[in-house]
């Protein structure tokens, strides 16, 4: 079971191209590193990847069949945003279960996914809290809970702890990777933190004028 | 994820060219086919006196609108006001309230005083009451917002604390009050009701005398055309002119709200005094509905509801009438909702040229008034008109929700612009479909533009009489019309005078109900 980009290339319209043939392969379970400056184009690639731009060329794939088509709703693929996007109108639990009933769960079956979700992550106590009583790291922790509620084959993460200190990065970002391994979840990072990666990558990428190195 | 916006932009694109374009178009076509229309208008010393007389009554509104408006906007700036924003939506409501509720409760609250005034003077009064209250909300939310850091730089330059404020806050808000007072010109000058009530004939403005060229015993329709041709432009030029104004308003450096200290008691007195002030014209026609003769009585809504009564208005049927301006309000509140919510997403999905002109188009029926609107009805799809729609409840529905329509956008096309997309995006890779995100994640987060836009569609069709005095039929007449048609406005008779409180008591009560029952339904989502 493999995530797989071929030959993928974008550019916004009437702009220069972003990205040009990218290329890789990321099986379950492992977590692959793209490192690059700011505007070299990482977090257009993941959009196209979660299918959240639709203009780009190429092929996105899950175990060699093509995902392109597939609407971003409809891919299977968790995303961990820079800002953790929490929905503000729900409470930690319900923003955890949002996606629990697109992968088929039982209504009834949710509270209890989300408690075992949120004891993952070190939060079971927080689940009635408002999400803007959360701190950073709880809120990028919440984030993570709520992707993987959804059963992702795969989760892209969007320099997901780069606002966060460098301690709490640290213990956090290796939390992070060790979950993803656990649940076997094919990860794609994104970070201009070369040590970041050193310390938590199975493989690393360069981008560089559109193109991995 | 840019999608296309035109299926999206095709259903109000559509209704603004078959139900706004279309019937200017046929005003105007009308007005240029008529010669001696124009004639009448350029050589008549009654038309230009009347006009001169309009534009120097809508400059006194706003100056007797700003002198209130300015120092109560000041207050609950410069000073903690308890339920400060409650206040101000209470000041507010008189804008919102149908016409009726100003005109009767000022003759209630002032009597014979009323006619010291003169009818100049009542109208200026009730067009300073009707506006006062939304003029001092906006002017407190630019207050809210001004950049004191600007002002700061200026204390340490050496500017003492007035000076300051004068030389940096004052410059910078001026284009947001600009545009406050441009909007309250507009509406003065534009004003129906308020000058068909109070005006007794003297003081006209482009509205009463279209309505009194169409509504006389021999109607000219040319010269109603050739004055609604000259309103139209009129007030696009003043319409132009209000959008740059904003435009430069937004523009000005914001800043997040200081805490002010907490009212003293000067301050709390003012408030109190200003608060009795504000209600006090809707209380008196509350009591006015009660009272005949000088006595607590229930003989007005005796007289209302038995038709039997002595003094019971030829033809009325209370339900019936309740029951239509209660189905064109809730249907003008679903269909202007409607539009609005298509409009905005459309808008969301374009950009640059595009985007600006459907916006423009959008926003074109703000410069148009309801008996305008009325007028373009009568003369598209009245007689040998297509489709002839005389006499029907869409005619009445359709010309409601174009003249909420544009409200309901300006509440609406802000709020999903400012909207964080990323979480549609979240929502979407964690499963949700584009009508789930819509769903679930806008419909709760928007909740309170929503239902902005949904009370305002209401309250306007509730109290509309404009383009309803032209196009209602005795069997499709609301409560607005039947009070404007057949109220007892200047009437010696002081039952049918307390039915008219009582009607004006009924549909201000309704009004009021669509705006609990939108803040009920904005506080649901808040939870």
């Amino acid at each position: 079971m493999t995530l797989a980009v071929r030959d993928l290339a974008f550019a916004h319209p009437g702009a220069p191209r972003l990205l040009d043939g990218v290329a890789f392969e990321v099986p379950r379970g492992r977590s692959a590193f793209v490192l690059g400056a700011s505007g070299a184009g990482k977090t257009t690639l993941l959009r196209c990847i979660a299918g959240l731009e639709t203009g780009y060329t190429g092929s996105v794939l899950w175990d060699g069949a093509p995902l392109d088509a597939v609407p971003a709703h409809a891919r299977r693929i968790g995303f961990l945003f820079q800002e953790p996007a929490l929905f503000p109108h729900l409470d930690v639990e319900r923003n955890v279960r949002f996606g629990m009933r697109y992968r088929g769960l039982a209504r009834r079956d949710e509270p209890e996914e989300a408690r075992r979700l949120l004891a993952l992550v070190g939060l079971e106590d927080k689940g009635r809290r408002g999400v803007d009583a959360l701190s950073g790291g709880e809120r990028q922790r919440v984030a993570l809970a709520r992707a993987l509620a959804a059963a992702p084959r795969a989760v892209l993460l969007d320099e997901p702890l780069s606002a966060l200190d460098r301690d709490l990065r640290v213990s956090l970002g290796e939390r992070v990777k060790k979950l993803l391994a656990r649940e076997g979840v094919a990860a794609i990072w994104v970070t201009h933190d070369a040590d970041e990666a050193k310390r938590l990558a199975d493989a690393t990428w360069r981008l560089e004028a559109g193109r991995l190195a | 994820m840019r999608r296309r916006a035109w299926p999206l932009l095709a259903a109000p694109l559509a209704v603004l060219a078959a139900f706004f374009a279309l019937p200017l178009a046929a005003v105007l076509a009308r007005a240029a086919g008529d010669a001696s229309a124009w004639a009448w208008i350029a050589t008549s010393p009654f038309v230009s006196s009347r006009l001169a007389l309009a534009f120097g009554q809508a400059l006194a509104s706003v100056a007797l609108t700003l002198a209130v408006a300015v120092p109560l906007a000041w207050l609950h700036h410069a000073r903690r006001v308890p339920f400060s924003r409650l206040q101000l939506a209470v000041h507010a409501a008189p804008f919102v309230l149908p016409v009726f509720v100003v005109v009767f409760g000022l003759q209630a609250l002032l009597g014979d005083h009323l006619r010291v005034f003169g009818p100049l003077g009542a109208v200026v009064l009730a067009h300073a009451y009707y506006n006062y209250g939304f003029a001092a909300r906006l002017l407190h939310a630019a207050l809210e917002r001004r950049p004191r850091r600007l002002e700061d730089a200026a204390r340490v330059l050496g500017a003492p604390p007035l000076a300051a404020g004068l030389r940096t806050t004052l410059p910078l808000l001026a284009p947001a009050a600009g545009a406050v007072a441009l909007l309250v010109f507009l509406f003065s000058f534009t004003s129906f009701g308020v000058v068909l009530f109070l005006g007794d004939g003297r003081v006209s403005t482009l509205d009463t005398l279209i309505y009194e060229n169409l509504a006389g015993s021999f109607p000219t329709t040319g010269r109603a055309a050739a004055l609604g041709a000259l309103q139209l432009g009129l007030n696009l030029v003043l319409l132009l002119v209000y959008v740059a104004l904003a435009r430069r308003a937004a523009r000005t450096p914001r800043e997040a709200p200081r805490p002010a200290p907490r009212a003293g008691f000067a301050a709390m007195t003012l408030s109190i005094a200003a608060l009795g002030v504000a209600l006090a014209p809707p209380a008196a026609v509350l009591v006015g509905a009660f009272r005949v003769r000088g006595a607590w009585t229930l003989e007005a809504w005796r007289a209302l509801a038995d038709r039997a009564h002595p003094s019971h208005l030829g033809g009325f049927d209370l339900g019936l009438a309740l029951g239509l301006s209660i189905g064109y309000a809730l249907a003008t509140a679903f269909l202007a909702l409607a539009l609005a919510a298509l409009l905005a997403y459309g808008l969301a999905r374009s950009r640059g040229a595009t985007r600006a002109l459907v916006e423009a188009a959008a926003t074109l029926p703000l410069g148009t008034s309801s008996v305008l609107l009325g007028l373009g009805y009568a003369l598209a799809f009245g007689v040998g008109g297509t489709p002839d729609l005389r006499g029907t409840y869409a005619v009445v529905l359709l010309a409601h929700t174009l003249v909420a329509f544009p409200f309901a956008a300006r509440a609406l096309v802000p709020a999903l612009d400012a909207h964080d997309r990323r979480l549609d995006d979240a929502a979407a890779v964690l499963g949700a479909k584009p009508s789930e995100v819509a769903r679930r994640i806008h419909l709760p987060l928007l909740r309170a533009p929503l239902a902005v836009a949904g009370g305002l569609a209401a309250a306007f069709s509730l109290g509309d009489f404009g383009a309803s005095l032209i196009l209602m039929r005795p069997d499709t007449m609301s409560l607005s019309v039947w009070i404007a048609r057949h109220g007892g406005l200047g009437s010696f008779d002081p039952i049918l005078r307390a039915q008219s409180m009582a009607l004006t008591a009924v549909l201000m009560l309704l009004t009021i109900a669509a705006f609990l029952v939108a803040e009920r339904f904005r506080a649901e989502g808040d939870a």
